[in-house]
């Protein structure tokens, strides 16, 4: 069995690919700069390879002839709902992982497609689990809508097993340094106040990469088939996650609160992934938001992946 | 004075709609991907699939009608897919975007087959979806596509009606009702891979056009079934058939387990006044005239 990974340089990829190799198996990383990002990384079960998605020909991937598990993380990330945009998104996300799951299809027998919890748009109901209705309300969730229809019939009618994981908002190395978080983090870096803009009680469902990486890497163990909701299993408000960031970066302040906007709220159940994948988060907030703290503002840089070269995709 | 934008023009449904909305003394500018020399109004070439980034609708446009799309593929393929998103999920997605801020209102049509198979029968707007073929998945995803718009944009008024089976002249030959006539004239024994206690809805073209013109004209927001107002099982639709042929015909089912579809379309009535003139054996009697003369088979005995 050798497993083939999409978007390979992403967040979670690169956190991803180490993982499995450490765990005997043999990986093909493919990304527009994998083997740049993984030229320091030697491993001899590892052969990254600089692969185009949207590109209309061979996919060069003819030369594996044994059991293929691919792992679909190749994304455009936004949130825009310039519908004019679907194209661009599509053509990676969907386009991409049909045409790549069709060149690999004699040799297939696994996908683990990352989707994500926009999916459900803003339900009512909260925590929201598996069942629920999809409401996306951005072209990056109508897109990954799109994908998990498109895959799901291209697994049922070539008899290929699939487990999409419907991921919460992701934090971690390689996350792209926009949203709350990451604000808050830097206003309390440079000793300013971290401002709330919605309604300080809204709350969210973040989830460290670390997680979502072992929440895979129980599903490459399990073969599990399903969808499965991969979150921290709580919500947190945003006035609690600007104290956590204030805590941090030992800064004294309080956020400064001046609600424009209601605010929406996530929070994933995670009962099915805990129950079939014996998934638990393990990275509370306050320690993950402390080692985002430490990767970008201490000198002492902590990366958890060692070998970080190049620069990350996207 | 204001202009009401058909896309899919030239297709089956688009050119009777067109032509009724004209006759109602509307202006239309009507659009499609192919050209066709024998359309009986002007039309524009746009691939809504693969537009220029610049494309918008007119300034004057007051509602866009969306009924461009793709029929149903048997069978799955890659290709398929993509024919399938392109045509009914992307083009609606440009659809959506050529909108700006200027266009007000859109009505969108979907299909029945959107509706969960364990949906009850007939069908309420409020019955579960979950698509299972790649059309119905691609036009489930186009009504996504117009809920993301309307998000985004919260005075656009937005319908979606979702129509049952339409059939009459232009149908493609592998509809049930047509694979019946065909076997009827050809041989007199008519077969279908299904049971026969099998409901399906059917509304005739020149009905769906009629009820497409009031979505148009004064269909408020939301979701609205347009059905042709009474299921019929396939062992009516073959009896249906055998009366209307010359001859005499016989019918035997298989065992294949099919879906029910028929739908509830008591909110479209109350709002519109739509009720479908064309029954099912005067749709039926109209086709075999117009299938036997397109496949130039005698309607009388061989």
């Amino acid at each position: 069995m050798i497993w083939v990974i999409t978007g390979a340089t992403g967040l979670i990829g690169r956190s991803l690919v180490p993982a499995l190799l450490g765990k005997g198996h043999r990986v093909v990383a493919l990304s527009r700069s994998a083997s740049n990002f993984y030229a320091g990384f030697d491993h001899h079960r590892l052969d990254a390879r600089n692969f185009d998605l949207t590109s209309n020909s061979s996919m060069g991937l003819g030369d594996l002839s044994e059991d293929v598990g691919l792992i679909m993380l190749a994304s455009k990330i936004s949130v825009s709902t310039d519908l004019r945009k679907l194209v661009d998104h599509m053509a990676i996300d969907t386009y991409g992982h049909i045409r790549l799951t069709e060149s690999l299809r004699s040799v297939l027998t696994h996908i683990i497609y990352a989707s994500s919890c926009t999916v459900y748009g803003w339900p009512s109901q909260l925590p929201v689990d598996e069942s629920a209705t999809l409401n996306p309300s951005s072209v990056y969730a109508l897109t990954k809508v799109a994908s998990e229809h498109m895959i799901t019939s291209m697994c049922h009618n070539w008899g290929i097993s699939l487990a999409i994981l419907r991921i919460s908002q992701l934090y971690g190395p390689g996350a792209p340094l926009i949203g709350a978080m990451y604000n808050f983090l830097k206003a309390a870096y440079a000793g300013d106040r971290p401002s709330i803009t919605c309604n300080p009680d809204s709350y969210r469902d973040y989830c460290h990469v670390a997680d979502v990486v072992r929440a895979i890497d129980a599903v490459v163990l399990q073969n599990s088939k399903g969808i499965y909701n991969i979150g921290s299993g709580q919500p947190t408000s945003i006035l609690n996650l600007a104290k956590i960031c204030l805590q941090v970066a030992s800064c004294n302040l309080e956020p400064e609160i001046e609600p424009r906007t209601i605010g929406t709220n996530m929070w994933l159940d995670i009962s099915r992934a805990r129950n079939e994948l014996s998934y638990e988060p393990r990275i509370e907030l306050q320690l993950g938001v402390q080692m985002e703290y430490e990767r970008l503002y201490s000198n002492h840089q902590k990366m958890p992946v060692q070998f970080c070269k190049g620069s990350p995709e996207g | 004075m204001s202009v009401i934008v058909v896309t899919g023009a030239a297709g089956q449904l688009g050119r009777s709609t067109v032509q009724l909305l004209q006759s109602q003394g509307m202006l239309v500018h009507a659009y499609d991907r192919v050209s066709s020399e024998s359309l009986p109004f002007s039309h524009t070439l746009v691939d809504l699939a693969n537009p220029r980034s610049d494309f918008y609708w007119p300034e004057e446009t007051e509602t866009v009608l969306h009924l461009a799309g793709s029929r149903d593929i048997a069978g799955f393929s890659s290709a398929a897919a993509q024919e399938m998103l392109d045509s009914n999920l992307l083009s609606t997605a440009t659809a959506l975007a050529a909108c700006g801020s200027h266009v007000r209102r859109f009505v969108y049509v979907s299909s029945m087959s959107v509706y969960a198979a364990d949906a009850p029968v007939p069908t309420p707007e409020s019955g579960p979806t979950d698509p299972v073929s790649l059309y119905a998945k691609s036009k489930w995803l186009g009504e996504q596509a117009c809920h993301v718009f309307q998000t985004a944009n919260s005075a656009f008024q937005l319908t979606i009606v979702r129509l049952a089976q339409v059939y009459g002249p232009g149908s493609p030959d592998h509809l049930a009702i047509y694979k019946l006539i065909d076997q009827a004239l050809r041989t007199g024994c008519m077969y279908l891979d299904c049971m026969p206690d099998l409901k399906r809805d059917f509304i005739y073209l020149d009905d769906a056009a009629i009820a497409l013109v009031y979505a148009v004209q004064t269909c408020p927001s939301g979701i609205y079934n347009i059905g042709g107002g009474k299921p019929v099982t396939m062992q009516e639709l073959a009896d249906i058939v055998a009366a209307s042929v010359a001859s005499p015909a016989t019918v035997s089912f298989g065992m294949k387990r099919g879906t029910d579809r028929a739908l509830a379309a008591d909110a479209f009535r109350t709002i519109t006044g739509f009720v479908p003139l064309i029954s099912i054996q005067d749709g039926i009697a109209r086709d075999v005239e117009w299938y036997s003369q397109k496949h130039n088979i005698s309607r009388g005995k061989e």
